[in-house]
């Protein structure tokens, strides 16, 4: 019972905070001063032919008739053609989709490998030298740009030892094991950081257990120490990874963008970048709600995970 | 991960995790003076690097042309030369100062609106505490990198607008932050004592809040000052910060990137540069923190 109301609550949260963000986003892309036709145009052109464009694009209606025909047509799936290249918007979206989410998918997996490797050894190795080495090396790289990781990898692993594409994207279509291999490196660099940030709050949790008075009564009564952190430990170090998990999704897409940029993958993030320089406002603002959408449900589904991990959680809720 | 736009790294999110960054149990205490004085003087270089550029260079760091491009190590060049021929010391030295004062500025404005708001949710009427919380909650959505997009594309990008953008994304997480340690005084029982002899609210706030939230406020600041550096790399990386030709660290990096083949020092250089100042500001505050042990404060 508890859990359904909780779970009605948070989704009309969801939608609210999803309206809302449309209104900002509108606010911020459309109503803020200079005409769309000025931006496409650029301020000198003459008064008539940014009227003109204006009309054919549909930004001489009043702003809250442009805000639901935005809106309705976002929901109806009528989402138009960029009035730069012509192009669908919906599949142009749904197309770098399909490479922005497995890279985002793969990156987590890969940060999930690392850090448990770091923590689990820096954790067991814990007040030694091997683990103020592995405390060391994790800060290190916390403190390297996402970014940069992904030139050095290109440079090391794609074209020193040829073992990755550098660079590039062959599409699901044309070959799905070609597609995946090309994410490699991208979520790699991606998972870097992520992974030793993710390790540091893995370890300490770790370290709490073991130094717990319920894992110690644990061993007491026979269990062997993997036992005792599978059957006692599990659910407290799930937690902390959830929650550290639900504050860096967001990290991960920023990231993603960045780092589809260097590795020049026709992703989400590229997207964008095309809509900034191409000055295409329709472009821009769907791919901005879609990002804000994508975090908005991911904090939602962290947070019912993190629930149904920690019951405890309802008490306040 | 730190990245762009995100305040996370290690910020305590209160009301879901348990506010790590204060618990020193797990960290070997007699190593955080080491770790307090490393991070120190690498917060110290990049700042006397960063001060000293705006005085002076060892050449002009944007118009100075070296007739020989791509030039490794000399004497005259100590770290070499770009693929335009700029003096690679001189430009190093002027993005520390873009970066410390851009990281800066984003950091006070996060801190200031964050702390405002978060002190304002804390103690207000309910009524407008819950929109003021909500709205905050609706900014999480909102990374650096969107709101950078949003300004960029209509006003052009630049430091300003970069800044903006990290410090309206601090803000949310200044606020929770603030929020939650404000309450927290507010439960204690000096402050219930103060308040039977008659204590307002004002005066709570400024005798006894204020002063026992301010030594957590900082450590935080400086935890954002090294997101902030990363995310101002990643935005002039993305041609959404500061532009070129000023060698903010991000631009250089873009721009070395297409020569990482024939001279890979040129992305290195940068790299550690940003490295060294975040894992400076990182150590630092981990080393106040194990000093000090917040948790008591």
């Amino acid at each position: 019972m508890v859990m359904i109301r909780y779970l009605y609550r948070h989704f009309a949260y969801l939608l609210i905070s999803f309206i809302l963000s449309s209104v900002i986003i509108f606010v911020l892309v459309d109503m803020l001063p200079g005409s769309p036709a000025e931006v496409i145009l650029g301020t000198q052109a003459s008064k008539a032919s940014l009227a003109a464009l204006n009309a054919k694009l549909g930004f001489d209606h009043p702003p809250y008739w442009q805000y639901w025909h935005w809106i309705t047509g976002l929901f109806t799936l009528h989402w138009g053609n960029s009035y730069v290249s012509g192009q669908s918007l919906g599949s142009e979206i749904a197309s770098s989709a399909a490479v922005t989410f497995p890279l985002v998918a793969m990156a987590m997996l890969f940060a999930f490998v690392i850090a448990s490797i770091l923590a689990v050894a820096g954790g067991l190795s814990h007040r030694t030298k091997l683990g103020t080495a592995l405390l060391a090396v994790s800060q290190i790289g916390i403190s390297v740009p996402s970014f940069v990781a992904a030139m050095f990898l290109i440079v090391l692993i794609a074209l020193k030892l040829n073992l990755l594409p550098a660079t590039g994207f062959p599409g699901w279509s044309s070959s799905v094991g070609g597609s995946l291999k090309s994410l490699i490196l991208p979520s790699l660099s991606l998972a870097i950081a992520e992974g030793c940030f993710l390790s540091r709050y893995i370890r300490t949790a770790l370290i709490d257990v073991l130094n717990s008075n319920y894992y110690r009564s644990a061993l007491a009564k026979g269990l062997t120490p993997p036992g005792a952190l599978w059957r006692h430990g599990r659910r407290n170090i799930a937690v902390e990874v959830l929650t550290v998990f639900g504050m860096q999704v967001i990290a991960l897409i920023v990231g993603a963008v960045i780092v589809e940029s260097v590795f020049s993958l026709p992703g989400m993030g590229t997207l964008l970048i095309t809509a900034i320089n191409n000055r295409d406002l329709s472009l821009l603002r769907d791919i901005c709600l879609m990002l804000v959408g994508i975090v908005l449900a991911m904090n939602f589904l962290v947070d019912l995970a993190y629930h149904a991990i920690d019951p405890r959680v309802f008490d306040y809720a | 991960m730190h990245d762009f736009g995100q305040p996370d790294d290690k910020i305590s999110m209160p009301g879901s995790a348990k506010g790590y960054i204060f618990r020193s149990a797990a960290r070997p205490k007699r190593s955080s003076n080491v770790t307090l004085w490393l991070g120190l003087s690498m917060v110290l270089l990049v700042a006397a690097a960063g001060i000293v550029s705006v005085f002076w260079t060892p050449y002009n760091p944007i118009n100075y042309i070296s007739p020989h491009i791509l030039q490794g190590s000399t004497a005259s060049h100590p770290l070499g030369t770009d693929q335009e021929g700029r003096d690679e010391l001189s430009r190093l030295m002027a993005g520390a100062w873009i970066t410390v004062y851009s990281g800066m500025l984003a950091t006070l404005i996060g801190v200031f609106l964050g702390t405002l708001l978060g002190v304002y949710s804390a103690i207000g009427k309910s009524a407008i505490t819950e929109v003021v919380m909500r709205f905050g909650d609706l900014l999480l959505a909102f990374p650096a990198l969107l709101i950078a997009t949003l300004v960029s594309v209509r006003y052009g990008s630049s430091t300003i607008t970069a800044v903006l953008a990290i410090g309206i994304a601090f803000v949310p997480y200044v606020m929770r932050f603030t929020r939650v340690s404000v309450i927290k005084v507010y439960k204690s029982d000096y402050v219930l004592t103060a308040k039977t002899y008659g204590l307002g609210k004002v005066m709570i706030l400024k005798k006894h809040v204020l002063p026992n939230v301010f030594p957590q406020l900082s450590i935080q600041a400086m935890l954002l000052f090294s997101v902030a550096v990363l995310s101002e790399s990643g935005l002039s990386y993305l041609g959404l910060g500061t532009p070129p030709p000023s060698p903010a660290w991000g631009d250089m990096l873009s721009e070395a990137q297409s020569v990482i083949l024939t001279d890979p020092l040129l992305v290195l250089w940068p790299t550690l540069a940003i490295a060294l100042t975040v894992l400076g500001f990182n150590l630092l505050a981990e080393g106040i923190l194990a000093k000090a042990d917040v948790r008591n404060m």
